[in-house]
């Protein structure tokens, strides 16, 4: 569905990716972990089409999309969940959500409201809130918004940067508990960037792992549990040298 | 007349030219806020309003055709100017893109110069009719006609921005450029009709304002500074506080010029324009908060 092959590139002067291959599969959730400042962030955005790769290629339901812009491939269908939500403050909740669609609505406004109040309904709390500034929200419910407001823009692939950044233990569980059925309801595969580890392998079915812009170990979740350098570095008991570094 | 009479006459010849420059003050923050440029060009489509208008009025066009097709061919030029300069250079640092807004400034006004001359042409007042007589102080009918379709576009601004769906994107875009785009809010499409809605309100500034001070080809330059000086009172970031300012600007330069000399009057603005970029840079009305439209 979404494949990324040999993918370079830089940060203004600077080498982020050294050559990352991956892809995820029709309905599959992909994780993406490693520790802060490996990639992940860049990764998604270069796919996404923010950062054009200096090499390497971005392959998109079997079309090469190496460097198109992010207006262009969210019409298609690659849609981004950016890192700390960032969701449009000073609008309502509906009107976050309606944006998300902004590609689509004023061709179809019936069908729009039918998916917005499929939203509301997987996300009640958004239901309460609809008339709220989304910028009043909770983290946990902006979250939601930002998810949902994905959603609306009908992803095939509905790619979810650091989705637990500041959310509380509880907060995230309940929130990543939703992810697998989100997926099948809505028809799209998903990648999910994260530092929380336990949580994305709790829903994820295959993972990469990213560290210094590359991919150090990849494979079913299963298969990365039992894999001596992950379970040192990320799934270990004691709080590991690598999120020690850059612990928030 | 005595000095009570003669300040009130001074504040409301200052409340025409204050609407007048609201109107190049809102599309200044409208472009600001929507592309990021600060486009000191502004002023120049005030002008060729004005001189589109006057000139086709001298051909004898019924004066409402001379307005509408004033605003329609500012906007046009405003468009162009879009596609032609701040286009081009859209990944351009944000001080390169100022200049090339001053370079099209010029490039206008020259074209104005070659098109209709130095000499100023005149325009019909919107309607005939004598001044009407407010405690003692007369106030033209332009300025009413000034001061209405001034509010009449502030409301249509207004219902756009808080009622439409377009209106809400471009909101969106103002609070999240990057976000927006995420969501298939295009940039480049926004820039150009932000630009032609800059444009149009602009030359509806001047044609208004044509009947009262003549359009010549340089009358541009001055309202662009006076619209800069007016948003930057509103703090740049906000339509509505730009208007005040620019109402402000309008009676403080009017008091200055009637009470002091008429030299005095861009003086004082400029004085003003100094004064806030280094007391409160972020406007009068300035709050912690994030952006409005």
């Amino acid at each position: 569905m979404l494949a990324a092959i040999d993918l370079r590139v830089y940060r203004g002067p600077a080498p982020v990716l050294h050559g990352v291959t991956l892809q995820v599969d029709e309905g599959e959730i992909v994780a993406v972990v490693g520790p802060n400042g490996a990639g992940k962030s860049t990764l998604l955005g270069a796919l996404a089409g923010c950062f054009p790769p200096a090499a390497g290629r971005v392959m998109f339901a079997g079309e090469d999309v190496t460097g198109t812009a992010p207006e262009t491939l969210v019409r298609r269908g690659l849609v981004l969940v950016p890192e700390r939500r960032q969701v449009f403050p000073g609008l309502t909740v509906r009107d976050n959500l309606l944006l998300g669609a902004y590609h689509w609505y004023r061709r179809n406004k019936g069908e729009a409201a039918a998916l917005l109040d499929a939203v509301l309904a997987d996300f009640p709390r958004l239901r309460e809130r609809i008339g709220q500034l989304a910028g009043s929200l909770s983290g946990g419910e902006q979250q939601m918004l930002a998810i949902g407001r994905g959603i609306m823009a009908r992803p095939r692939v509905l790619l979810l940067d650091e989705p637990s950044l500041g959310l509380a233990p509880k907060v995230v569980t309940d929130l990543f508990s939703r992810f697998r059925q989100l997926c099948t309801r809505y028809g799209t595969a998903m990648i999910l960037v994260e530092q929380n580890v336990r949580a994305a392998f709790r829903v994820a079915d295959r993972a990469y792992v990213l560290e210094r812009g590359r991919v150090v170990r990849e494979g079913p979740v299963e298969a990365l549990r039992e894999d001596p350098h992950v379970v040192g570095a990320y799934l270990g008991k004691r709080l590991p040298a690598a999120l020690r570094a850059d612990a928030r | 007349m005595d000095a009570g009479t003669m300040v009130l006459q001074l504040m409301l010849s200052g409340l025409t030219v204050g609407a007048i420059y609201a109107l190049v003050a809102v599309g200044f923050v409208l472009i600001y806020n929507v592309t990021g440029v600060l486009n000191f060009a502004q002023g120049e489509f005030a002008a060729v309003g004005a001189l589109t208008g006057a000139w086709l009025s001298m051909r004898g066009l019924p004066l409402w055709v001379c307005v509408v097709l004033a605003v329609l061919v500012a906007a046009a030029v405003a468009a162009g100017v879009e596609r032609a300069v701040v286009h081009p250079a859209r990944q351009s640092r944000p001080m390169t893109v100022i200049m090339l807004t001053i370079g099209a400034g010029m490039a206008l006004r020259g074209a104005a110069l070659l098109v209709f001359g130095t000499d100023p042409l005149a325009m019909p007042m919107f309607t005939e009719g004598e001044p009407i007589s407010i405690g003692g102080a007369t106030i033209l009918w332009q300025t009413v006609w000034a001061l209405v379709l001034c509010l009449l576009f502030f409301a249509a601004l207004v219902f756009f921005f808080e009622k439409t769906y377009t209106g809400k994107a471009v909101r969106a875009n103002v609070m999240n450029r990057f976000a927006a785009r995420l969501y298939g809010i295009r940039p480049t499409t926004l820039s150009f009709w932000v630009f032609v809605v800059g444009g149009a309100v602009s030359g509806l500034a001047g044609v208004v304002v044509a009947p009262i001070t003549g359009a010549t080809y340089d009358m541009g330059l001055m309202l662009s500074m006076k619209g800069f000086v007016a948003a930057v009172i509103g703090g740049l970031n906000n339509a509505a506080a730009a208007v005040v300012g620019a109402v402000l600007l309008g009676v403080v330069e009017s008091l200055a010029t009637g009470l002091l000399s008429s030299g005095y009057g861009d003086v004082i603005s400029f004085a003003l324009l100094l004064a806030m970029l280094l007391v409160r840079p972020s406007g009068l009305w300035s709050r912690a908060e994030g952006k409005r439209v």
